[in-house]
């Protein structure tokens, strides 16, 4: 019998109800074996001391490491980690976690994975653990266990997924098809392949050098962003192919004959294409997720290991607070407040300039869009004014809504950039912060590059307030810089804790699920109509353009037909195309969010259903498209083709 | 014939057509790129990192992604997200090597960027030292002719190390500074002359460009090296590395400090080293010692920090004594290098060789007024002063880029930026020699100047005036018109004073010490006969008296605030208070004491072993005492008089 055969009876095999039966009391038996022999173990006289030893340093050292750690995330969460910790004994431990291995096995056997788990796990034991335990392949080792584990997760999900999509309605037997065809079609295998081994060697590009928060941010960013990729080319050649090739093979005339109506046909396979980035996507996040935790307890830099610093415990090193405070957190952001204009006043300046204007030019109409215009303008230049500080002088910056900081107790953090003249690289301003009755510092700044400035909680007033007087110089040592500065007002804000990391992490892989869903209506959209080369090609695109679409519409303000040279036809004609296509993505460019990801800042969960909800409706639109175009099609005259 | 047909043969006319000029093209390109050293590498070869594989693999489409990740970079170090920055920038620095400018990008994020950013100094270096390394050891062996990567890594020795911009500039001072004692230790004290102090540099240099190259090469040279080499490795625990170096250094320090002598100073365990202090003191390795030092000490220079030794000499052949553990001396030397390389690329359009150049006269510049340099590495004792031997040579600099810049500015015009700097530094130097007490120096530069033909010519009137004088009554002008504000009345006499202790007293030069004493003295007294004035509300402070009456009291103050201030080590202040002749001493003794060995200071008896008690100081304190009873009774006599 051939290998494939083999292969063949064997999943056939794990997936029979006697067997599963079988496996079942094996597994509860080893189980119970392994707990009596630990509880005997730990019993007997010559064992049971070292064991107890073991288990007590274990626990001095957690209970070490929370410490430090809750030293780095506020008292609130010191309280939470101490209350984690509790006291247990090893035999309840170790018995736990016996148990809690049996359970996943069991779960994994009902699921029919049974065998296919054997497998992986000696492929580990033969190839990846000896692999692992040599430095110079110890890389490929790690690589080869990641992508072992990653690929048992998967295969996991994706049975539970078939399971959870065996109603009998036409909708999910298509899908549940669809997702049966992910992993037997050689164009999505590719690109599974190429998503594990990719998340599996992402940390060995991670460069020792760099501190860790870095490293962390990278991290973060690249295996959530570089994931999306990957999974959105998949969704662009699966989606289009699970049609496409459905409708040249004839095999969807079996489908529609039934008879399943065009629209379930679509929805099915839609659903189908969801669920397996569903899948993916937990696969990845998950992964992601717990790379990241082990990459926290690394040591950072200055640190002796982690947690652990050079100079002392109460001097933690500055890698670590800022990974702790500023990355691995969701971070809300207080703007600061602009000042009020009164109405009339600026009523009045504007009359005065029109009356100015008249003056030179008499011709000069002064239309209400005029008016609007300078005042639109005066508006700007007082809000540039107010936020442009002369040489040797300070101006003070109130922000609010920081209530909730207050009471978290917790140190925020002052973002800010200034420019100054042609924002010399090499050159250094001083600028010196007064914040409340607590804060006098100066800092010296880069110019046009956006700096942090960490303030404790004290600062913050009892009604949510904080007010920062910024100076143009160090009024106290006297040392001012040469020019005027000016503040940018995108990047002046406060950023408090406003949540943990996790349920941001959450709210980040929704959205990117949803991106996902909306390609792949995209996708299955074009391929009712389309060949597949041709539908690829508008997916791309259409793909390329919604995620350039934040960078086109910032390029486009810079990018005009009249220019001093004279008026630029190709821009005028490029802009007649790229304008109305880059706005119409505009609400998707918006949903970047990785780098927040990696920056700590919070997503919250209105804007997280917002744009879920965005993507969701943008896909049904699609969909409905495909769906009207569709439904029309003479399959018997287009299929084979 | 069918319309196929024909459509068919005119297709494959075109194709080869096509075909026939791409093939000319293609290859005439490849000529020009090759000739203008462009191309980096149109196949992988074995051994090549597998970046290069990559960016071959993405063809035409390196370009394009390239720009992605440009734009990308440069947006991210706006927004202050270095992290993403720096791994952007360094995957364009593997996808296109040859792109000086995201080399540039990268030193600059980590030398000026981040390194601002963090809280401490050795953070800061770290994130310095980063960038230079990036571009000195990266960068540059692969665009080993680049100019503007020279001129940037010039500029970040120039700008960030030497400048004081940096809040922590005095630390990366001391690291650079470090780091080169250990790497080719010492250089030889200033000698007599400009011109032996040059020669006695090239000599101590020339040891090591002509050291040897391999360690069989030294082997072969002095077989004793084999010997020393397995005993380090054995007995001191040393590989032939920096760390080697660096317990060498220290230990020759410790024999050659007065401190350590006397028994106020010592290493540490962890750098002391037993078995190296036992080899070192054998006498059957002598030989071995100056053959390995000079191997190890070129294999590093080369190795680590991508330096030519044959254009280090040959650099301070044409500059003069430069020493390597100043940051401007690297300044120059990678602006050289940058020209040097550059020349036969240039275009008349490029400003990359003349930035380049002014950065090399900046780097001058920086050695006359900083380039005499004294550092400890045991103490870390650390102090930068003017280095007369330089000023020539700023000239002579001046005159050949001047020469070289015909483009930019022309010859000819009524006023240069040249000339303006090559007046103001002239100006200085005739009055800093003047001070020192070089009075044929001063007088020498002097004429210099006033027949200099290339002097700006906006305001000749002046000129006229000026070069008229005599050399003092120049000096002396040039003085006056600086001093009729008290503060900068205090800095010229408290910068003689300074001068006087640092290059005279610590130096052991009396000569300096005496001229810029005198000269101080002659300063204060001008001032007090311009200034003073008795007002009857003043009582004891008369108006715009702003320091003591006294001389002798002002440059007690002075000394007292050098030595307790914290900016020399206490065996640099020890060293200057024992070589202060008595009328310095006895002022400064009680209120030192007090500074220092106040609370949180030096025990009272560490102090009286650092700074003993000067002689007769009984005797002086009466002496005040008196003086200062007399003073107030003759003030309010003169007072009591005016009333009635």
């Amino acid at each position: 019998m051939k290998p494939a055969e083999w292969l063949s009876r064997l999943n056939r095999l794990q997936q029979t109800r006697p067997f599963k039966i079988v496996a079942s009391f094996v597994i509860v038996a080893l189980v119970a074996a392994g707990i009596g022999t630990w509880i005997i173990l730990t019993r007997a006289p010559d064992t049971a001391e070292a064991i107890q030893a073991g288990a007590e340093a274990a626990a001095e050292h957690q209970e070490a490491l929370a410490e430090a750690q809750a030293m780095m995330r506020g008292e609130e969460e010191a309280r939470g980690l101490r209350q984690l910790l509790g006291a247990s004994s090893p035999t309840v431990s170790v018995s736990v976690a016996i148990a809690g291995v049996g359970l996943v096995a069991l779960i994994v056997t009902w699921l029919g994975l049974a065998l296919t788990y054997l497998g992986l796990a000696l492929i580990a034991a033969v190839v990846a653990a000896p692999l692992y335990a040599f430095d110079a392949t110890r890389v490929w080792g790690e690589t080869i266990l990641g992508a072992i584990a990653l690929t048992a997760s998967f295969t996991a999900l994706l049975q539970a997924l078939r399971a959870a999509l065996g109603y009998g309605h036409p909708v999910f037997a298509i899908a549940r098809n669809t997702l049966s065809e992910a992993v037997r079609m050689k164009i999505s295998l590719v690109f599974i392949i190429l998503l594990i081994f990719f998340l599996a060697g992402l940390p060995f590009f991670l460069d020792d050098d760099q501190p860790l928060r870095y490293r962390v941010q990278i991290f973060l960013q690249y295996g959530i962003g570089g994931s999306f990729w990957v999974l959105a080319l998949l969704t662009v050649f699966f989606s289009i192919a699970t049609v496409a090739f459905e409708q040249r093979d004839k095999v969807i005339w079996q489908t529609v004959t039934k008879p399943v109506p065009a629209w379930q046909y679509l929805l099915g396979k839609w659903l189908g294409v969801v669920a397996l980035n569903g899948a993916l996507l937990a696969v990845t996040g998950a992964g992601v997720f717990l790379f990241t935790q082990r990459l926290r307890f690394e040591p950072a830099m200055g640190e002796l290991k982690a947690f652990v610093s050079e100079a002392g415990p109460s001097s933690p090193s500055l890698d670590r607070v800022l990974l702790e405070s500023q990355v691995l957190t969701a971070r809300a952001a207080s703007p600061f407040v602009r000042p009020v204009i009164d109405p009339t006043v600026l009523d009045g300046a504007v009359e005065d300039e029109v009356r100015r204007i008249k003056t030179q030019d008499p011709n000069w109409v002064g239309t209400a869009r005029d008016r609007e215009l300078l005042r639109e303008a005066m508006v700007e230049t007082a809000m540039l004014q107010y936020r442009t500080i002369g040489v040797g002088v300070g101006q003070q910056f109130t922000f609010e809504g920081l209530q909730r900081a207050r009471e978290g107790g917790r140190p925020v953090t002052l973002r800010y950039k200034i420019n100054a003249g042609a924002d010399n690289p090499s050159t250094l301003y001083r600028v010196f912060f007064v914040v409340g009755d607590a804060v006098r510092a100066e800092r010296q700044v880069t110019l046009n590059t956006t700096q942090t400035f960490e303030l404790p909680s004290e600062v913050i007033s009892e009604d949510g307030t904080v007010t920062v007087e910024v100076w143009n110089g160090n009024p106290m040592t006297g040392d001012f810089n040469p020019r005027p500065l000016t503040i940018s007002p995108d990047e002046f804000e406060i950023l408090y804790v406003a949540g943990g990391y996790e349920l941001n992490y959450l709210r980040i892989l929704l959205i990117v699920w949803m991106k996902l869903a909306f390609i792949g209506a995209v996708g299955i959209a074009a391929s009712t109509f389309l060949s597949f080369p041709v539908a690829c090609l508008v997916t791309m695109g259409v793909l390329f353009v919604a995620e350039a679409s934040g960078y086109l519409v910032e390029s486009l303000d810079w990018y005009v037909a009249d220019t001093k040279e004279g008026f630029d036809y190709v821009a005028f004609i490029s802009r007649l195309i790229a304008v109305p296509v880059s706005y119409a993505f505009a609400w998707y460019g918006d949903l970047d969010l990785a780098g927040s990801l990696a920056d700590g800042r919070l997503i919250g969960w209105a804007p997280t259903l917002r744009g879920a909800g965005l993507l969701l409706l943008a896909s049904i639109f699609i969909l409905g498209v495909g769906w009207a175009i569709f439904r029309k099609r003479e399959l018997a005259l287009y299929s084979g083709k | 014939m069918r319309s196929g047909t024909r459509i068919q043969i005119i297709a494959g006319f075109l194709a080869i057509l096509a075909l026939a000029v791409s093939g000319f093209l293609s290859t005439s390109l490849s000529v020009t790129a090759g000739r203008a050293q462009l191309g980096y590498a149109d196949r992988a070869e074995a051994g090549d990192p597998p970046e290069v594989a990559v960016a071959i693999a993405l063809g035409a489409f390196r370009g394009v992604f390239v720009n992605l990740l440009w734009l990308r970079a440069n947006k991210m170090k706006e927004e202050g997200k270095f992290y993403e920055s720096i791994e952007l920038a360094r995957t364009i620095t593997r996808l296109q090597p040859r792109f000086p400018r995201v080399w540039i990008f990268q030193a600059w994020n980590m030398a000026y960027n981040i390194s601002v950013s963090t809280k401490t100094p050795e953070e800061r270096w770290l994130w310095v030292s980063s960038g230079i390394n990036l571009l000195r050891n990266e960068g540059l062996r692969k665009n080993p002719n680049d100019t503007l990567l020279h001129k940037e890594l010039a500029w970040i020795f120039n700008h960030k190390i030497q400048g004081y911009a940096d809040d922590s500039n005095q630390y990366y001072k001391r690291r650079v500074a470090e780091e080169w004692a250990y790497v080719l230790g010492r250089p030889p004290p200033p000698a007599a002359t400009a011109e032996q102090t040059k020669q006695n540099y090239i000599t101590w240099l020339s040891r090591m460009v002509e050291g040897p190259d391999t360690l069989e090469e030294a082997i072969k040279r002095e077989p004793l090296v084999a010997t020393l080499v397995q005993r380090l490795r054995d007995e001191a625990g040393l590989e032939l590395n920096r760390d080697f170096l660096r317990a060498f250094e220290l230990h020759m320090s410790l024999r050659e400090s007065w401190a350590a002598r006397e028994g106020l100073i010592g290493l540490s365990d962890e750098n002391r080293n037993l078995a190296l202090i036992r080899l070192l003191s054998d006498d059957a390795l002598l030989p071995a010692w100056p053959v390995l030092l000079t191997h190890v000490r070129k294999r590093m220079v080369i190795d680590e920090f991508n330096m030519e030794p044959d254009r280090m000499l040959s650099y301070t052949r044409q500059y003069g004594p430069l020493d390597w553990r100043h940051p401007s001396t690297h300044a120059l030397y990678w602006a050289l290098r940058g020209v040097d390389v550059g020349m036969e690329r240039r275009n008349t359009e490029d400003f990359d060789l003349i930035n380049t150049d002014r950065i090399v006269l900046h780097a001058i510049q920086e050695l006359a007024r900083w380039g005499d340099l004294e550092y400890d590495p045991l103490t870390e004792a650390y102090s930068a002063l003017p280095n007369v031997d330089f000023f020539p040579i700023y000239a002579q600099v001046l005159r050949e880029l001047e020469e070289r810049a015909t483009g930019a500015e022309e010859l000819g015009r009524v006023y240069t930026t040249y000339a303006a700097g090559y007046e103001n530094f002239m100006r200085d130097a005739i009055r800093f020699l003047y001070r020192s007490g070089d009075i044929a120096k001063a007088d020498e530069y002097f004429q210099t100047l006033r027949t200099w033909p290339g002097l700006n010519l906006n305001d000749t009137p002046k000129l006229l005036e000026d070069f008229s004088k005599p050399l003092q009554q120049f000096v002396l002008d040039e003085v006056r018109g600086r001093i009729d504000s008290p503060q900068v009345a205090i800095q010229e006499i408290d910068g003689a004073v300074q001068n006087a202790f640092l290059r005279g007293l610590m130096r052991g030069d009396q000569r300096v010490f005496q001229g810029n004493i005198e000269y101080a003295r002659w300063v204060h007294g001008e001032y007090m006969k311009e200034q003073l004035r008795r007002t009857q509300a003043g009582g004891e402070m008369e108006r715009m008296e702003m320091f003591p009456r006294s001389f002798e009291e002002a440059a007690a103050q002075s000394f007292v605030g050098l030595l307790a201030r914290g900016r020399l080590t206490l065996d640099q202040s020890a060293l200057i208070y024992r070589r202060a002749p008595l009328w310095l001493q006895q002022p400064a003794f009680d209120p030192l004491r007090e500074q220092m060995s106040g609370s949180g200071g030096l025990p009272p008896d560490i102090f009286e072993r650092w700074f003993p008690e000067p002689a007769n100081m009984a005797e002086f304190r009466e002496s005040q005492r008196l003086l200062r009873e007399t003073d107030d009774r003759s003030r309010k006599d003169d007072l009591e008089i005016e009333r009635q």
